[in-house]
């Protein structure tokens, strides 16, 4: 039996467990959809120190929220929530911009060597460079189809935009995002000739 | 099936292309993050509680009423995140069964690796269980119930407090091995040694990722995370280059679990729709 005489706990502290046992599409959300959020905060900008905060303000609002949201739509209501919740941290970041990572044009130099890509937290900054050079709205379908892998479908529901616009999205992103790394794979393949 | 386009990954693109995509996909919280967030929003405990009774009532062989609202409370977030196939990718999938079974565990028993919580749950002697103290006040008070609402206010929300209460002692009674127990610890020492194999895919050592996915498959020949492990498979070989490997584990994937969430992923590996 839960918390009685099974965990040498105070009662009242069961009672709260209980209580919050109540709860469990809550609990079951949060499990689901946290390293998603996370994730989804990171790729929009949301640097990698403030991106715990972030997630916990994303469910926090979902737990005020919870009653309201239609059951099949919490990634919709996560997914606008994270938006807001970035957008913010970046505008708190633009602030102290010169303190960011990765600056692609600011850093011709900076296309990683074949060892470089074995070192994830590089290639790390260096994808969050390509996307921060994409408009958000590229950048979010971009995010969830290549890097989350869901389908345009789930997308579409996601961002609350015809299916018709989410393609489009992706296609565009796709060619900018591959122009991008063409253009880095460029720039070290000029440099390691000219050494 | 839509006419989703093949993922860049999928299309023989540039090892920095698929490098650059991979290192955005395997990008984890850590454990702790999802901890603060479940304990901030009140269900952490309820987790780390149930997770603890929950073996303890099976040793019991009881339901009583309030017994079975934590067993299955508990038990529906762990089937959430361990078998929902439609809502999770196969990362947060992992992450969200990894964090419940070491998170909830370990948060039984403070700093204690996967393996060493299997000894401390089948000991006879009294288990001390540190569990974190619960913010004396809800954090949902911090801000008001509209200043949640998405889109258009959410610049509202306040600011999540730090969660950094030290942690309540607690002590429970001895799980005296049943099976649920063995089951959990079973699962946990899964999801070790497949966190093992995760972090080095994560850190590009291919090689070590498949010795380790080998090791896995032979210390649990009836493993409950073979499809997250034929997923991290499939990974390495892509990132190895090995498209012979890679479409032989696709075709596995395809063939015991036709309807998991990787098999989309098998399926664009092989260059089949559907």
């Amino acid at each position: 039996m839960i918390g009685l005489g099974l965990v040498a706990t105070p009662l009242p502290q069961a009672e709260a467990k209980l209580a919050a046992l109540t709860e469990p599409r809550l609990a079951r959300l949060i499990a689901e959809q946290f390293s998603f959020v996370w994730r989804l905060l990171r790729r929009i900008g949301v640097p990698e120190g403030d991106a715990d905060d972030a997630a916990q303000q994303v469910f926090i609002a979902a737990s005020q929220r919870i009653a309201d949201i239609r059951p099949g739509s919490e990634r919709a209501f996560l997914f606008s929530t994270a938006l807001h919740v970035g957008a913010r941290s970046r505008r708190g970041r633009a602030r102290k911009r010169e303190d960011l990572g990765v600056d692609l044009d600011q850093q011709p130099d900076s296309a990683p060597s074949p060892e470089d890509l074995l070192d994830r937290r590089r290639a790390r900054a260096m994808l969050d460079a390509l996307l921060e050079e994409m408009p958000l709205e590229l950048r979010v379908v971009f995010v969830l189809y290549e890097l989350e892998q869901l389908t345009c479908v789930e997308i579409a529901e996601v961002v609350d935009a015809p299916l018709g616009t989410v393609a489009s999205r992706l296609r565009r992103a796709r060619e900018d995002f591959t122009a991008r790394v063409a253009r880095l794979e460029a720039r070290r393949n000029f440099g390691d000739k000219s050494q | 099936m839509t006419d989703d386009p093949v993922r860049l990954v999928d299309e023989g693109r540039s090892m920095l292309l698929r490098s650059l995509i991979f290192a955005g996909r395997e990008e984890q919280p850590e454990a702790a993050a999802l901890q603060r967030t479940l304990i901030a929003v009140g269900v952490g405990a309820a987790l780390t509680a149930a997770t603890t009774t929950t073996s303890a009532a099976s040793a019991a062989g009881t339901a009583g009423t309030a017994g079975t609202a934590g067993t299955a409370g508990a038990s529906s977030v762990a089937t959430a995140a361990l078998g929902s196939a439609h809502s999770a990718a196969s990362a947060t999938l992992f992450a969200a069964t990894k964090w419940l079974v070491i998170g909830a565990l370990t948060g039984t028993v403070a700093s204690t690796a996967a393996y060493g919580v299997g000894a401390a749950l089948s000991s006879k002697a009294p288990i001390a269980v540190v569990v974190p103290r619960q913010h004396p006040t809800p954090v949902v008070a911090h801000s008001s119930p509209r200043a949640a609402a998405p889109l258009d206010n959410s610049a509202k929300l306040a600011a999540p407090p730090a969660i950094v209460a030290p942690p309540v002692l607690v002590t429970a009674q001895p799980a005296s091995g049943t099976h649920k127990a063995d089951l959990g610890l079973s699962l946990a020492a899964e999801v070790a040694a497949l966190d093992g194999a995760r972090q080095a895919l994560g850190a590009g050592d291919t090689a070590r990722t498949l010795a380790l996915l080998t090791g896995y498959e032979a210390r649990f020949p009836e493993a409950r995370m073979l499809p997250e492990a034929l997923y991290i498979r499939l990974d390495a070989f892509i990132l190895q280059g090995d498209k012979a490997n890679a479409e032989t584990v696709a075709r596995r994937i395809l063939r015991m679990y036709p309807s998991s969430p990787h098999a989309a992923r098998a399926r664009a590996v092989l260059g089949v729709d559907k």
